[in-house]
């Protein structure tokens, strides 16, 4: 798992208001991680960053999952590469 | 499917029982408003993430055969991650609906389909509402209904609940259904995965149909590969350890075979069945005129991190001021009208003078202080219902994530604690949504320091009686130290308990709704109802309660005369029992007859104003007078100060042992003896020193 060769890949923290990732990849344990699967966001799938002010929680969308408030915490351990 | 044999046969016999319906959805789809429109209106509904806390039943009649309707808590999956899925998981498990309306939502159909997914498997006879039809048509999502139906094999009702659009149509698929077989549903999870699955079905197949288990044998095979805590613990329990720990044994197996994680790859196939499904079903086209701008362009400034924080501040001013302001009038008409002519009306026509006190100086006493409530309470809920209602709830968290982080919470913990404004009860139940023990025990530790709106009669009568002039700041000064401590309180207990971050959270974002004014108004008036059920009882009861233990004392029976006559009073049961308390109290230099009204407020705070009114022996309206005459303004300071925050009423303390356990709630309750019986002790101590 450490060894995702993509080098333009960061936490979904960190990226501006605007713009669409890819996830790549989710850290972390059992629980958040099915619970993200659940709702539709898993490697592979695209998202719109909505509202992103690098500190506190993020709000993202897509068609498949509609628009989710996801805390701080929970941002920073999904691994995203952008899009556009 | 082998868990449900077919209906036919049964039919006869189901009529004479009520049939269980269970209604499930993802939050933020309509489930509860379709409820209430089936129901005939018995539960209300919000448009933050999980308002129905608590499953509510409802009764529905047709053509002579009888439903039960159970409205199940809104979640994603059946995964038990928290405590609203165990709930609805439970009820699915253990209740043994006979079908089960699945709500969902068309604009992000795939999502719902997800829950519909594990629904299939667990074996359900199922009838999805595609709800919102007519917002997805507008968004521009368009859903080939009949083939999903096909490749369900399960009834597509698209249906617009709020304006009772597809209902009918609802009702009768779901008498159709009563006598159909569950359909067979069953994703292939590929080789590895199948053989796994099968290795463990075999294992449970014969002890389940030895029990007698209506629970799909393939389903517990696949909830065990994705090591479903829950589960193993119920199997467990039936005295399965071997074959908890043989099936663990061959997930890894499994795991070590496909070097990936088996409940990862389990919901990957899921999502790869069903966006299968979404490429084949759903088309989107661009929306001619979208929710989704609407919501955006709003949340630019409502979610934005200062203006929005304005907007939020404003609002909360707004909600308090049309709350009070508004409910004053109307408060006024109802005390003269009480307290005057009624009270005038009962006493000159009742004989003989014990039964004429009976009603006049206990039962009417009583419905005054409740009926004086209303005005205040109905509009307090009318407009937390409105900003439940239009989604804005989701904002408020979504705003105060960062300042509930610093308390070790998260954002979506400010909503039972607005909730706890109105009514403390509510608010602790609310915190079931919350993902944590540990977070759930620091909001429930909070709440009762969130003024409540039985507080604010003591506020209203003592700053009457002592602060006329700056009633508002006063008044606003406890709400603040209130809140205040409840953060205190936080941060003591998180420090002293967890040390720990908040942890993850995901919530729902609902799109900006106009809110429908009767939704609304049926709402406010459920809450209503439940406060006058609840609270309005006790208090009933108790000035009953009250006037009896002022009436009769050690001695025997005293008579009413005890109520007008203090000399009297002193000799009542009420006057030895708060005179054994007086000691303890010296400090504050209480009058016995406060700390009798302060015990009573144990039961419900909403007494103690009425009890005071009894025990000083005059009605509500001219108790400011009466008191006014035996405390300083410092005084009545503290003692509004230690009405705030001593015990919450009976009836939060019974909820909170409920969401929290026996333990943490005595320590709760002596906590906040403690903290009340400090702060009015200081505010007494160090204001002499001032003044």
């Amino acid at each position: 798992m450490r060894g995702d060769k993509l080098d333009n890949v960061l936490p979904l923290s960190v990226v501006k208001e605007g713009k669409t990732v890819r996830i790549v990849k989710i850290i972390g344990g059992g629980g958040l991680v099915r619970r993200l699967y659940e709702i539709g966001l898993l490697p592979g799938v695209e998202v719109m960053i909505v509202r992103n002010s690098g500190f506190g929680p993020v709000i993202i969308r897509n068609n498949v999952s509609g628009t989710f408030c996801l805390g701080f915490g929970v941002a920073k351990k999904i691994i995203v590469e952008v899009v556009s | 499917m082998s868990c449900h044999e077919s209906r036919a046969g049964s039919t006869l016999k189901a009529r004479q029982k009520a049939i269980k319906i269970g209604i499930i959805g993802n939050p933020n789809v309509g489930k509860s408003v379709l409820f209430n429109k089936l129901t005939k209106g018995k539960a209300w509904v919000g448009n933050w993430p999980g308002v129905t806390v608590e499953k509510k039943v409802g009764k529905l009649t047709l053509d002579g055969i009888s439903f039960e309707l159970v409205d199940l808590p809104g979640i994603y999956g059946l995964t038990a991650y928290s405590q609203d899925e165990l709930i609805a998981r439970k009820f699915l498990l253990e209740g043994k609906p006979e079908i089960v309306i699945q709500v969902t939502n068309a604009i992000n159909l795939e999502r719902n389909l997800y829950l519909t997914i594990q629904l299939l498997e667990m074996g359900f006879k199922l009838v999805i509402a595609l709800n919102m039809a007519d917002l997805a048509e507008k968004e521009g999502v368009k859903i080939d209904v009949d083939g999903l139906r096909r490749e369900l094999r399960t009834p597509i009702i698209p249906t617009i609940a709020v304006k009772n659009f597809g209902l009918n149509q609802l009702i009768e698929t779901i008498k159709e259904q009563l006598d159909k077989p569950a359909p067979f549903f069953k994703i292939d999870y590929g080789p590895e995965i199948e053989e796994a699955i099968e290795k463990i079905r075999r294992l449970i197949d014969s002890p389940i149909r030895r029990l007698g288990l209506k629970i799909d044998p393939r389903w517990l095979a696949i909830r065990l590969l994705e090591d479903d805590n829950d589960i193993v613990q119920r199997l467990r329990d039936m005295g399965f350890e071997d074959i908890v720990s043989e099936a663990r044994h061959i997930r890894d197996e499994l795991q070590a075979q496909l070097n990936e994680s088996v409940e990862v790859l389990i919901i990957e196939k899921r999502y790869e069945y069903l966006l299968n499904l979404s490429r084949k079903y759903v088309r989107r086209k661009t929306a001619e005129k979208s929710l989704t701008d609407l919501t955006d362009g709003l949340d630019k400034v409502l979610t934005h991190p200062i203006l929005g924080l304005m907007v939020f501040v404003s609002i909360l001013y707004l909600l308090f001021k049309f709350s009070f302001d508004v409910a004053s009038s109307l408060t006024e008409v109802i005390r003269v009208t009480f307290s005057q002519h009624i009270h005038d009306l009962v006493k000159n026509s009742l004989h003989p003078e014990f039964i004429s006190s009976l009603f006049v100086d206990g039962v009417l006493n009583g419905v005054g202080t409740i009926l004086i409530f209303i005005p205040n309470l109905l509009f307090l809920f009318i407009g937390i219902s409105t900003l439940e209602d239009t989604g804005y709830m989701a904002r408020v968290a979504f705003l105060s994530d960062r300042l509930m982080n610093r308390l070790g919470l998260s954002g979506r913990a400010m909503i039972p604690l607005l909730i706890g404004f109105g009514c403390n009860v509510p608010a602790v139940m609310s915190t079931r949504v919350l993902g944590s023990d540990r977070e759930r025990r620091l909001s429930v530790f909070m709440i009762p320091f969130m003024s409540c709106s039985a507080r604010l009669p003591i506020f209203l009568l003592l700053t009457l009686a002592f602060f006329r002039e700056n009633q508002l700041i006063v008044i606003l000064s406890m709400y603040f130290l209130g809140v205040f401590i409840a953060v205190l309180t936080a941060l003591l207990f998180n420090n002293l308990f967890y040390r720990k971050q908040v942890a993850g959270y995901v919530m729902d974002m609902p799109p900006y709704l106009n809110p429908s004014i009767r939704n609304i108004l049926a709402k406010s008036w459920e809450r209503i109802r439940s406060f006058l059920m609840k609270a309005g009882t006790i208090i009933l009861l108790m000035s009953v309660v009250i006037w009896v233990l002022s009436v009769t004392g050690p001695e025997g029976y005293i008579g009413p005369e005890a109520l007008r006559d203090v000399e009297l009073l002193s000799r009542s049961w009420i006057a030895s029992f708060s005179r054994f308390l007086e000691p303890l109290f010296k400090p504050l230099n209480w009058d016995w007859r406060i700390i009798a009204s302060l015990s009573f407020g144990f039961i419900a705070k909403e007494v103690v104003v009425s009890s005071l009114a009894v025990l000083y022996n005059v009605g509500v309206e001219s108790l400011p007078t009466v008191l006014s005459d035996s405390l300083t303004p410092l005084a009545a300071y503290s003692l509004m100060t230690f009405a705030l925050l001593y015990t919450p009423c009976m009836a939060t303390v019974a909820t909170m042992r409920n969401e929290v356990g026996l333990r943490y709630t005595l320590l709760m309750v002596l906590y906040q003896l403690l903290i009340a019986y400090t702060a009015a002790y200081l505010i007494l101590s160090i204001g002499g020193m001032v003044i």
